[in-house]
């Protein structure tokens, strides 16, 4: 009786593993698909920008020769050495102003009573959803009516500025979960508020710090729109409008269009695969808790 | 006055003291934002009732006739319409399949950090790059989808893709949801860590098939994160630029335009501020409506 009952059960387990040994099959697959999907752009890129123009124009996916003198041609013809000093120029002082600017802020609306406080949150609060459209056109005219036109400081200032709710925001989230006993204590010791804020409270949220400069890092460096209408000569663009700009110039010389494309996004690839981690844990941390 | 009493600060300078340090922590990061942000939005509200070119001295208060203009202009709606067929292919081709990739990693006892590491490696590309790269991609000439496609015998599927009004969006959305599939899989990713191995295995145990596990334990563990990430596509869906206006500028003719490619053009190549403007408040007002509907429903399903 025990065994009739028994073995059914059996069978459908058997049954349920060779299921699921399908659905793990299927999901291989699906593994393999988007690998090969996501690494094909990046080889073909790669191979291209090693090719001859006449090999890329035969079809060739895999050049005969490597062609290396591609790249110092692409780093000499463009401007791309002053597009990839611009973009470092403006994306370290963007960093840096960020989360000077917003851990501070971060700190007061996590952990100070003050008067008028939510009426100051809420109004940081606006500028978390609203799109950057939603100021393109007055920024252009307020950036050229302060003789910001043409010049990195008003990338800077702009990026800094329009980013400062989503790092206030992430930053007081992390603040409010430090425990007040800490903040007592030490205020009990005799230390001022600065130096609880810098010396105490600042460490303890450099998780929340390192999401935020790598949010503020790629937000600058792939900025698009912004260089786009207030850059306007070619000496003060910066990397992603310079590539564009590179590239409907020297449209019919593919090689090099491919080769100046590596270059811009080379570097950026090196940096995360040495940082992939913080990245990964950035990116989960600001999302979730931004 | 006698000494302890003047070394003891007066109420009033002891209150201004207390308000200096919040004062002191917040005016950088305020004065940057109301410079750069507040105030820019109140221009950009104000600016959708006049009309000004950018240069003339004079800018007449036209009331609505901006917002008349706007819904009167089929180039608006088409834009519109396309942000919505663009963020319906969002969700297929990017959240979508971040969603299979995550659960699929999930499950996954060994090389889970590698995948996660490849998978997120177009996000750091920028997306104008991006745009640069899948351009050529579907370059007619030289490009090897098309090549690809004619060597293996199917030379009718080459299409001129960022050329013909069917294919365009389609092709540009695929390039666009290349970039951004690996931070909505790493987002999810962080929501799957909270699952232990060991319900999973239990589940088997029982009997459960992958479909149930998937059913019963990866999505409902999602519910929070998943709500994150649909406010996230659904607001990249109407702030798209880069990607369209690098590859296409909105063509051929209009059939790839949407709302912030549509705002472009008319702000900075044909000078209409007023109605750039107008349009500008209403993308503003859908993005920050969707945000609020999104955050509701998850209010209401917590409660």
């Amino acid at each position: 009786m025990t065994a009739a009952v028994a073995r059914p059960i059996a069978a459908d387990r058997v049954a349920a593993r060779g299921h699921a040994r399908r659905g793990v099959g299927v999901g291989y697959v699906l593994l393999g698909v988007v690998l090969v999907a996501t690494l094909f752009p990046f080889a073909w890129t790669i191979l291209d920008s090693l090719n001859t123009n006449k090999g890329i124009f035969d079809g060739q996916l895999v050049p005969d020769a490597l062609h290396w003198e591609n790249y110092p041609r692409a780093w000499q013809t463009g401007r791309l050495q002053s597009y990839f000093g611009n973009s470092v120029v403006v994306a370290v002082a963007s960093v840096a102003l960020t989360l000077a600017v917003c851990c501070p802020a971060g700190y007061a609306f996590g952990r100070l009573r003050f008067p008028g406080s939510r009426l100051l949150f809420y109004a940081y609060l606006l500028g978390l959803t609203v799109p950057f459209q939603a100021v393109l056109i007055p920024i252009f005219y307020m950036l050229k009516s302060m003789g910001l036109i043409d010049s990195l400081l008003g990338i800077v200032l702009t990026q800094v500025g329009t980013g400062v709710p989503f790092g206030a925001f992430l930053m007081r989230n992390f603040f409010r979960g430090l425990p007040n006993e800490l903040a007592d204590a030490a205020r009990i010791d005799g230390c001022n508020e600065l130096s609880l804020f810098w010396r105490v409270m600042l460490p303890l949220v450099r998780p929340a710090a390192l999401a935020l400069l790598i949010f503020s890092f790629m937000g600058s460096w792939n900025d698009y729109l912004l260089p786009l209408i207030a850059l306007q000569t070619d000496a003060r663009r910066t990397l992603p409008v310079g590539l564009v700009n590179f590239s409907t110039q020297y449209v019919t010389d593919y090689s090099l269009v491919f080769a100046a494309t590596v270059i811009t996004f080379l570097p950026v690839i090196v940096v995360y695969l040495l940082f992939q981690r913080q990245f990964v844990e950035g990116i989960s941390v600001g999302a979730t808790k931004g | 006055m006698t000494p302890s009493l003047a070394a003891r600060p007066a109420p009033f300078a002891r209150g201004l003291g207390r308000a200096a340090v919040p004062l002191l922590f917040l005016l950088p990061s305020f004065v940057l934002y109301l410079v750069f942000a507040l105030i820019p939005i109140e221009e950009t509200a104000r600016l959708g009732f006049y009309r000004w070119d950018g240069y003339s001295p004079q800018m007449p208060f036209v009331g609505l006739a901006n917002y008349v203009a706007m819904v009167e202009d089929w180039k608006f709606w088409n834009a519109l319409w396309h942000n919505v067929e663009w963020t319906a292919m969002t969700l297929v081709l990017a959240v979508g399949v971040a969603l299979a990739l995550a659960a699929v990693l999930a499950r996954l006892r060994r090389g889970r950090t590698f995948f996660r590491v490849t998978f997120f490696l177009p996000n750091v590309v920028a997306l104008s790059v991006v745009a640069v790269i899948w351009g050529q991609l579907y370059n007619p000439l030289i490009g090897p989808i098309n090549l690809i496609l004619r060597r293996v015998g199917l030379p009718g599927l080459a299409h001129l893709w960022l050329g013909e009004p069917a294919t365009v969006l389609p092709a540009i959305n695929v390039a666009n949801s290349w970039q951004s599939y690996g931070f909505y899989m790493v987002i999810l990713l962080a929501g799957l860590q909270s699952i232990d191995a060991t319900i999973y295995e239990a589940a088997i145990v029982d009997g459960a098939g992958e479909w149930q596990l998937f059913r019963h334990i990866t999505l409902p563990s999602l519910r929070n994160v998943m709500n994150l990430v649909l406010i996230l596509a659904f607001i990249n869906a109407l702030r798209g630029f880069a990607m369209v206006w690098v590859m296409t500028q909105g063509g051929p003719v209009v059939a790839s335009d949407l709302l912030a490619t549509y705002i472009y053009r008319a702000a900075f190549v044909e000078n209409q501020l007023g109605p750039a403007a107008a349009t500008s408040v209403t993308l503003s007002v859908l993005v920050v409506a969707t945000t609020a509907l999104f955050n509701r429903l998850r209010e209401e399903e917590a409660s």
